[in-house]
Parts: C-alpha cells; sequence; structure tokens
C-alpha cells in the first residue's frame, strides 16, 4: 500500500497518484550551508543549530528531485549559539497565569517544537528500514545522538534514547540487578523512579542529610566491598529541594567501596542547570528526562558507559544496540535532542538570569509571608528551585488558592488518584510535620520572567494571610 | 454561590454536582483520598477518582483531590481496630461522615473561600416551625441516608447541601442517564470502603489487632464452645459460633476482658432499656429534660421503633422501648427521629 503524501503549507501539491512518491514532499529538508535566505538562521559558527524548521520546506527540495542525494541535503543537528535561540519567556502560560512549575514540566521549547514538526507526519518511516525514507529517519536519530553525546561529554555510542526518565531509572536499576545480581542501594531522597525500584528488589536505601543530599561519608561507612553492592543510584539534583549532590565525592566513595558497582545518577533535574560533561566522568549511567528541559513528554536519554552491562528492560526488535528495543520515537527524540542542545547554550546565561529571579523570589517571600523559611539554604540548590516552608499551612488549601490567581506551583508528588503524598523527601531530611505540611516549590525555567516573580510573591503572601485569616469556624463537634 | 461539591465518583454525588452546575452555581468537584491502602476498587479507589473526574470534566467544572488518608486513619480505621479490641462493634461510616465529610472538609471550604460544602446524601435540609434548620428524610425512604448525617448541626447545616436529597435513586440514576453521565449505571457503594471484600473484616482486624480465642457459655454459665477471636464477635450475631446443631442460639453479651461469649435464645436478645452516649444535639432544645417520645434507629437502612428517651447522666440517655427490642451491639449508632418519622432529633452510640 502506498501512503498518501500529506500536503504542507509553501509546499507544492503533489501532481498525481503515480507521482506520489516522486514528488512528494515526504522528505524535504534545507541545506544548512546553501543559500536559504534570512527564515533560516543558520549559525556559521560551529555546526548549526538544530533544526529542521518547517519554513524550510519551501526553499527544499524534494527526494523526487534528487535521487538518492536526499541524505546529503540533510541539515545537520548539532550545537549552535546563542543568536539562533528564541525568547521564551512569558510565551509560555499565557496571560494572566504564572508557571512555576518548571521542574514538573518544563514548557516545550519553540525549538523542539519546530524540530520535531517535520517527523510527524512528513519523515513518518521506520528509521530501522531499508530504504531511502527509513535512512533519512535513521540520520536523524543518528545525528541527535551525536548532539546528545557533547552535551553530556560521552560518546555517540554511549547514548540510549528511552521513554523517559523513569524508564532510565528502572533500566538502570534492575538493568543492573538482573545483569549481575547483588544488591541495588541508594539514597531516601531519591525520585521514586529510583527509590520503588531499589525497594522492589530489596536493595538498600541510605539516609540523607537535612539538605536532602547523601553525604559522601554515609556512602564510605555503609557501602563494604564484600556487601555484593551492584548499583549505586544518587541523584545529581533533587527534584523536591533542588539540592546538588556531590557526585564527584560520592563516586570517589563508591569506586574506593563498591569498585564492583555500578553508579547511577538521575539527572532528570540536573540537565538545566549543571553542566553534564562535569558530571559524567564519575558516573556509569546517567539518565534524563525531556520535557524537564523543553523537550516532549515520552522520551528520555540514557548514558551507559561503554563496557557497563545492563540487562534490557524491554526486549524486541534490537533497537539502541540491543540496549533498549522499540521502534524509536524519531520525533521525539530529534524534539528532546534540540531543547537539550538550546538548554546546553543557553545555561550559562540561564544560570545567572534565573539565578538573580530565584534571589528575588526568596527575598519577596521570607520578607512577606509569615512562618515562611527556605527548606535548604539556596546556595546549595540548582537556581531553578525555591523550597520554602510555610509553618501552620496546608499546602493542598494552598495551592488551590495560589492556582485560582493564576500560579502553577507544586508541593510533593502525587499518587495515582491525583492526591498528593506527603513527601518522603522531607521525610528522609527529618522535616517536623508542622513545616512539611506547608510545604512549597516554585521552580524556575526559560519562560520565567521578573513580572512571575513579582506577581508570585504577592500572591503566595496574599494566599497564606488569606488562609490564616478565614480561621474555621466549620466543624460538627 | 460558590460550591465545594464533594465528588465520591458514584451516581448520587455526579448528579448532586449536575443540579448544582444547572442552577447556575459556581461549583468546584473535589475527591477526597481517604484510605490510602488496597479496596475493592483499587488502591486508594483510583477508578473512582477517575469517574468523579470524568464526571465532572464532562460537566466542565474543575476537579480537585484532597489527601484526607491521615484524618481518615486518625478519626476512622484507628477508631474502628481500638473499638474491636475493646469488644465493640463501631459504624466507621458514621465517623467518617461526621470527622471527614463534614468536619474536614467543611472547613477546608472554609479556608478555600466557598459558601457552602454539597454531597450526594439522601437526605434533606429543612426549616421547622420555629425556622431552625433540621436534618430531614430523603425523598427515597429506601436510599434515605439521614442516619449517617445525623450529627449536623445547625452551623453545619447552614453551609450544606443535598441535592439529590428531594430526588429517588431512580430519578437520580434517570438523570444522570439523560444527561450522559458515566456514572448513571454504576452500582451504589457498598459496605466499608476500606474492608475488601475478598478478605472482610477478619481479614482487614488480623493485620492490626491481636485476636483472643474465648470461651462460649450459655446463659446459665454452661460451657457451649469456644471462638478463635472474640474480638471479632458481636451481640446479636447468630452465625460463625460453631455450636453445632440445635436451636438457634444468638451472641447476648461479649466480655473482652474475662473472654466470654455469652448466647442464648431469641427471648435472651431482647431488652427493655438501651443507655447511648456521645450524643450529638443539633438543636439543644432537643435534648431530653424530661422524658421524650421519639422513633429509634438502630442501623443505616434498619427499621425505627417506638421509645422513650430520658436523661440518664451527663451525655447518655436510656431508651426505654416501647415494645422490647433485640439488643443493638455496643459502639452502634442510634439515631432519634421526631414521631412522624420525618426529621433527626439527635443520635448517640450504644453503651449496653
Amino acid at each position: 500500500m502506498r501512503m498518501a503524501p500529506r500536503s504542507h503549507e509553501g509546499l507544492d501539491k503533489p501532481s498525481g497518484a503515480d507521482s506520489q512518491l516522486k514528488h512528494s514532499k515526504m522528505v524535504v529538508f534545507a541545506s544548512t550551508t546553501g543559500d536559504v535566505g534570512d527564515e533560516v538562521c543558520i549559525v556559521k559558527v560551529g555546526v548549526p543549530l538544530v533544526v529542521y524548521r518547517r519554513e524550510y520546506f519551501s526553499v527544499a527540495r524534494s527526494i523526487g528531485a534528487h535521487g538518492d542525494s536526499s541524505a546529503r541535503d540533510l541539515p545537520v543537528m548539532g550545537i549552535g549559539s546563542l543568536d539562533n535561540v528564541s525568547d521564551t519567556r512569558a510565551k509560555a502560560a499565557g496571560e494572566g497565569y504564572i508557571y512555576l512549575d518548571h521542574a514538573a514540566t518544563s514548557p516545550l521549547r519553540p525549538e523542539a517544537r519546530e524540530a520535531m514538526d517535520p517527523f510527524h507526519d512528513v519523515v513518518f518511516a521506520n528509521p530501522s528500514g531499508s530504504h531511502r525514507f527509513s535512512r533519512v529517519a535513521r540520520r536523524a536519530i543518528d545525528e541527535a545522538r551525536d548532539v546528545v553525546a557533547e552535551v553530556i561529554g560521552c560518546r555517540p555510542g554511549e547514548v540510549v534514547f528511552t521513554s523517559g526518565g523513569t524508564e532510565g531509572a528502572n533500566s538502570a536499576v534492575f538493568g543492573a540487578v538482573r545483569r549481575h545480581g547483588g544488591v541495588a542501594v541508594c539514597s531516601a531522597a531519591e525520585h521514586h523512579a529510583v527509590l520503588h525500584c531499589v525497594e522492589h528488589v530489596g536493595g538498600r536505601v541510605l539516609p540523607v542529610s537535612s539538605t536532602g543530599a547523601l553525604d559522601a561519608t554515609v556512602v564510605r561507612e555503609t557501602l563494604h566491598s564484600d556487601d555484593g553492592t551492584s548499583v549505586v543510584s544518587v541523584m545529581a539534583v533533587n527534584n523536591e529541594v533542588g539540592v546538588v549532590s556531590d557526585m564527584v565525592e560520592i563516586s570517589r566513595a563508591v569506586r574506593r567501596r563498591a569498585p564492583q558497582a555500578i553508579l547511577h545518577t538521575d539527572a532528570v533535574q540536573a540537565a538545566c542547570w549543571l553542566d553534564l560533561c562535569e558530571i559524567w566522568p564519575h558516573v556509569d549511567v546517567m539518565t534524563l528526562s525531556a520535557h524537564k528541559f523543553g523537550g516532549p513528554k515520552g522520551i528520555g536519554i540514557m548514558a551507559v558507559r561503554e563496557g557497563v552491562s545492563l540487562e534490557p528492560l524491554i526486549h524486541g526488535g534490537g533497537q539502541e544496540r540491543d540496549r533498549r528495543s522499540g521502534t524509536h520515537n524519531v520525533a521525539g527524540i530529534v524534539g528532546a535532542t534540540a531543547a537539550l542542545a538550546v538548554t546546553h547554550v543557553q545555561r550559562p546565561e540561564e544560570m545567572v538570569r534565573i539565578g538573580k529571579l530565584r534571589e528575588a523570589l526568596i527575598t519577596g517571600l521570607l520578607g512577606a509571608v509569615d512562618g515562611c523559611s527556605l527548606t535548604v539554604d539556596a546556595q546549595i540548590v540548582v537556581p531553578g528551585i525555591v523550597h520554602v516552608c510555610i509553618e501552620g499551612i496546608e499546602n493542598e488549601a494552598l495551592l488551590f488558592l495560589l492556582d485560582e490567581q493564576g500560579l502553577c506551583a507544586s508541593a510533593a508528588s502525587a499518587c495515582a488518584s491525583g492526591a498528593m503524598e506527603p513527601s518522603h523527601v522531607l521525610a528522609a531530611m527529618n522535616v517536623s510535620k508542622s513545616r512539611s505540611m506547608g510545604a512549597l516549590r516554585l521552580s524556575l525555567g526559560h519562560t520565567t520572567t521578573q513580572q512571575d516573580v513579582d506577581d508570585a510573591v504577592r500572591i503566595v503572601t496574599d494566599a497564606a494571610s488569606t488562609l490564616r485569616s478565614r480561621s474555621s469556624t466549620a466543624g460538627v463537634r | 454561590m460558590k460550591v465545594l461539591v464533594a465528588m465520591s465518583g458514584g451516581v448520587d454525588s455526579s448528579v448532586a454536582a449536575l443540579l448544582l452546575r444547572e442552577q447556575g452555581h459556581d461549583i468546584v468537584g473535589v475527591t477526597m483520598r481517604l484510605w490510602g491502602g488496597e479496596s475493592d476498587t483499587g488502591c486508594c479507589s483510583v477508578s473512582d477518582v477517575d469517574d468523579a473526574r470524568r464526571v465532572a470534566q464532562q460537566l466542565d467544572v474543575d476537579h480537585l483531590v484532597f489527601n484526607f488518608a491521615e484524618d481518615f486513619d486518625a478519626h476512622v480505621v484507628d477508631p474502628y481496630v481500638r473499638a474491636h479490641e475493646t469488644g465493640v462493634t463501631p459504624n466507621p461510616c458514621v465517623e467518617c461522615n461526621r470527622h471527614l465529610k463534614f468536619d474536614r472538609l467543611l472547613e477546608r471550604a472554609d479556608a478555600l473561600g466557598f459558601d457552602a460544602v454539597a454531597t450526594g446524601h439522601h437526605a434533606r435540609i429543612t426549616t421547622d416551625e420555629r425556622g431552625a434548620l433540621r436534618v430531614t428524610r430523603g425523598a427515597d425512604m429506601q436510599k434515605d441516608q439521614s442516619y449517617v448525617v445525623h450529627m449536623l448541626h445547625e452551623r453545619a447545616l447552614d453551609r450544606t447541601l443535598f441535592p439529590v436529597g428531594g430526588l429517588t435513586k431512580a430519578d437520580v440514576r434517570s438523570l444522570a442517564s439523560q444527561h450522559g453521565l458515566r456514572t448513571a449505571s454504576k452500582p451504589d457503594s457498598q459496605d466499608v470502603c476500606f474492608i475488601q471484600s475478598t478478605t472482610g473484616r477478619e481479614g482487614f482486624l488480623e493485620r492490626r489487632m491481636t485476636f483472643n480465642p474465648a470461651e462460649v457459655v450459655d446463659t446459665d454459665g454452661r460451657p457451649a464452645g469456644h471462638v478463635a477471636a472474640v474480638e471479632l464477635v458481636t451481640v446479636g450475631q447468630r452465625r460463625g459460633l460453631n455450636l453445632g446443631g440445635g436451636d438457634k442460639r444468638y451472641v447476648v453479651d461479649v466480655d473482652v476482658v474475662t473472654r466470654r461469649v455469652v448466647v442464648g435464645g431469641e427471648e435472651d436478645l431482647l431488652t427493655n432499656i438501651t443507655l447511648v452516649n456521645q450524643l450529638s444535639w443539633p438543636h439543644t432544645t432537643d435534648k431530653p429534660v424530661a422524658a421524650r417520645q421519639v422513633l429509634v434507629q438502630g442501623s443505616a437502612h434498619g427499621a425505627r421503633h417506638e421509645a422513650t428517651i430520658a436523661s440518664a447522666g451527663d451525655d447518655v440517655v436510656s431508651i426505654e422501648w416501647k415494645r422490647p427490642q433485640r439488643r443493638i451491639a455496643p459502639g452502634q449508632t442510634v439515631v432519634f427521629y421526631d414521631l412522624a418519622d420525618t426529621h433527626v432529633v439527635g443520635g448517640g452510640i450504644v453503651t449496653s
């Protein structure tokens, strides 16, 4: 069966059934170096920024016109400079809304959307196929892999695309235990994607300090070379309170005390704020989730050091060098990569910009909200997360009032029913019940503006005082 | 009016939300997450929450989930277990209504700036001749739930709505189906939400308390057998006593301290007087200073019996039955209604 080509805006319509394939704009890309005009912003510095932009189609040539030369005309995915990156600030949540929940999901970056676009319909082929359309899809994945490798500082062959952070964590923990046996170890403040896996295989959970970080000393004191530890999982940045782990020291401790163990880091919350190249040398497996850095949901990245063997979680067609079967999510991979590239390029500037916004947010909240205190010292937290506890306030009620005022924030993780669970992270940090029930996480990201911060301070202040003033007259007792 | 509608995922609360929205109220649906463990509808009843959320979406209203699991444990589950340890048989649904559906939810609704809380209970709130708000029986006597909300006092009733209380269950289902609500033909919930039908009360309690064997004797003190768990034996119980054949014998007394269960014939179960404490009087004027004639209902959908209630001490009343009644197990809730059987007068918990 022949697929009917979809028409695209700005494209010539296919002229007839027989020439569908020949003339279809099934696979059309711009040259990255050619005279493509102003609308295509290709950077000449280094490699171009990614970018299978829709508008390329108007200047592109079809496969038909170029026979087998399609591959040659593909733009190269890569990492560019800041000049090309969209200013996404204040565009995501829409008028009247303040989105401070980037740690849950960051709005899709326009670069990701545009990069993905052709891979939904135009480049629809299965990249594992043997025909030309497949080769085009395959090339997109290969190039994406190169870009990801550059951002992480690993080899392209060490990059495995997954369905997300949770799959990555499951693959690391189960993959290590199923392949090597032994005991899985993690910190008590890990995301449930890690913690529940470790608990599931009867592993050990190490206590964290009052900052939520695992102290390397604990690793040194609790692990022994003969205790059969096969995998140690420590998050690079905590998703609730934002504390940064000292992966260098932890790695040293693990290598010394459990040299045979695979060290996995859940770097899902790190991608926006830490240079992954500085973490990668110290770990064996690193997992990322695209929607935390402006990519689409349902796609994750796992870097697995060459020579480290994990039993695959998903068996099947042997994609990803037999490490993760299942037809590639080409659009997702391309979108994730575009977002990661932009995140990487913007990072130094964003660290400074968001760092200032965070400072303003903290100063504002601590100054205006009674009983509000920082859960963890901002010095050891990534710039994107502000976690506070507001004494005497129930965060479930607080979040409702914030939402009513257009402020999107969060507290702890939710269970399957959608109810908020008491935070296991705060419990592991020994935060008192009276403080933890007033926990609030405001997380900043690429769309956050000074206005957002000013509004957030005002809204949280008002909501907290409203809750306090509405002393309860309810009840039947 | 800004109304917080408690949506359990059942048809009654679905229609309650529907009616309020049609009346033009500004409503938000909320499902209370109460039980965190396994239930017949899955872990923390996720499928019920799904139903509630889907109905709210259908009605185009916001839906929230409040996690009251800790309060539920503290006010319903723990007391339920402790009560069994002391040999009494509690009614957890009454306590849930008292502490969660009204106390806690009303308090939360206040904090969030709602004018009222609505539920899908089959009961009505009416104004009596003196202008006082009363919990009144629902229009559908078969489904009437005034028993479980009998404790609501005027201050709570003033901010409570029972939108389906004036409808029959058939009306409710037909409205739901007319509006294409997915819960239209969902079966009514039965039994206690945190007890799974597969393991039952025994399975639930055995993980949370210690059972003790007890000797079973007849009313003359003669040995009649043994039970493995005195804590599971309830006054009025007939089955599960392993007493062999013979006449019908009922449990007439349970003593967990001496580990003795007394059984007797139906006549031994009858009593003229029942004592009740932990009383609630929605209207202080209803407190029986002098003896007062009422109808007494001893279970959620049980029959009403005429009786005279009189004060028998601080927070204790005696029920003097017009005709002898089977004993009601200690821990059970009794609710007093006016003689016309229209509205709640008060209620409490049976002590003996």
